[in-house]
């Protein structure tokens, strides 16, 4: 099993919210809501370029959510069902405003000029390098590192959240990592050292 | 019968899963397979270190500092509202919540920025309006001048005396029935007997005199032009 920590699963707590948001109990609609936003809000950002936008189509999408909670048949997980919403309602603001983030090429200046290993400002510029390497990717491929690398879905959730087959997924997540492989060849080496450290002799 | 899997199909079956074991999504059943084919496999051990990498560094990346408590208020407004409008018992503060909500999306601000200065500009030419002076233009409606003479206006050069220009109206069988406008724009009356075939050089002439610097008709004999 892999050591990365991905967000919490909180699929029990979310459906015990989403049941008091059904019987229109404000208290577990507030839990709910602030428990979604850092995530969501980012996500929409990624979507549509702009905070004041993704905070606005966040409320749409809370909106839906407080009016459909009775409808929810707990086929998919709370987050999974949210996450569909939020994509949609974020594609097509982005559409209306005409907002998508940009895709820049990245140099290989910006790579070069990466400060010593180990150090903080190392850290902070990697991260931000990574920022924008993600920034190079197709937005379909994007979306599929983001539902799964920052929201933590699993294959099957993200085809239910974008509406496509499974096997449109793995194909968008193995272009993704080809690329992103490509523009940061060197992420990650200190822990593929460790894994084969870890190996038995 | 069950066909034995090669080597390489198992290295693109576990490259392939890698993505969702490194994220903790991957079913348990795919699990066992994935970390056997790990211990053996140099390049997939190198990827998953980039995927645990990766997803490191994209959960870390800076978080959005916007209040979730703001946002809350506005939406429960907004709910309060339409819920509101629903039972029937919407009131002014209800229409209030509903019209800042909508206002307030940044989708509206451009076409709110543009009917403020068009306000802006409606109220500004209004204002000057009231202030402006009520002089007339040449074709302006005229307070009627009894009789059927032709009429002229008529302004003179600032240098012109008082015996130039009566000089020049008695010359020309003329005489001021008003003004001066605000202006200096003087409403002259041409002599009533003239023929009308004498206009045009009565009027040129009184264009060509130097105490004038500007004369037009505005009215002909017959009250026509």
């Amino acid at each position: 099993m892999t050591d990365s920590s991905v967000p919490a699963d909180d699929s029990s707590r979310d459906l015990t919210l989403l049941q008091g948001v059904a019987v229109g109990d404000r208290a577990a609609f507030e839990e709910l809501f602030v428990a979604y936003h850092p995530r969501v809000i980012r996500f929409l950002y990624r979507l549509t370029n702009s905070a004041e936008l993704a905070e606005e189509v966040y409320n749409d999408v809370m909106f839906v959510v407080w009016q459909k909670a009775s409808d929810f048949q707990g086929r998919s997980k709370v987050s999974t069902w949210v996450m569909g919403i939020a994509y949609r309602k974020g594609l097509k603001a982005a559409a209306k405003a005409h907002r998508r983030l940009d895709r820049r090429p990245l140099s290989e200046l910006e790579l070069a000029t990466l400060r010593e290993p180990g150090s903080i400002a190392y850290q902070r510029e990697l991260r931000d390098y990574v920022g924008k390497a993600l920034a190079t990717l197709p937005e379909r491929q994007r979306t599929v590192i983001e539902l799964a690398y920052f929201m933590g879905h699993s294959c099957a959730e993200i085809a239910e959240i974008v509406d496509c087959p499974v096997n449109t997924v793995k194909t968008r997540m193995f272009h993704a990592r080809k690329r992103l492989r490509a523009v940061l060849p060197h992420l990650g080496a200190g822990r593929s050292r460790a894994h084969r450290e870890e190996r038995p002799l | 019968m069950t066909r034995a899997v090669s080597r390489d199909e198992r290295h693109a079956e576990t490259w392939e899963r890698l993505a969702w074991y490194a994220n903790g999504t991957l079913p348990a059943e795919e699990r066992s397979g994935v970390e056997a084919h790990l211990a053996e496999c140099d390049a997939c051990s190198h990827e998953l270190g980039f995927l645990e990498e990766l997803g490191s560094q994209i959960r870390e990346s800076e978080a959005m500092l916007l209040s979730p408590e703001r946002s809350f208020r506005e939406l429960t407004g907004r709910i309060d509202a339409i819920e509101a409008a629903e039972q029937g018992t919407l009131d002014w503060a209800d229409i209030g919540r509903i019209v800042r909500a909508r206002l307030m999306r940044p989708a509206w601000r451009p076409a709110l920025a543009a009917l403020a200065l068009l306000l802006v500009v409606l109220l500004s030419w209004s204002a000057l309006s009231v202030s402006r002076p009520s002089f007339r233009t040449l074709s302006s409606a005229e307070t009627p001048i009894e009789g059927s003479a032709p009429i002229v206006r008529l302004v003179f050069d600032d240098v012109a005396t008082a015996e130039e220009i009566q000089a020049l109206l008695n010359g020309s069988g003329a005489e001021i029935v008003a003004g001066p406008s605000e202006y200096g724009v003087y409403t002259v009356r041409l002599d009533p007997s003239a023929q009308p075939r004498h206009l045009d050089a009565t009027l040129s002439a009184l264009r060509r005199h130097p105490a004038v610097r500007f004369a037009e008709l505005i009215r002909a004999a017959d009250g026509g032009r």
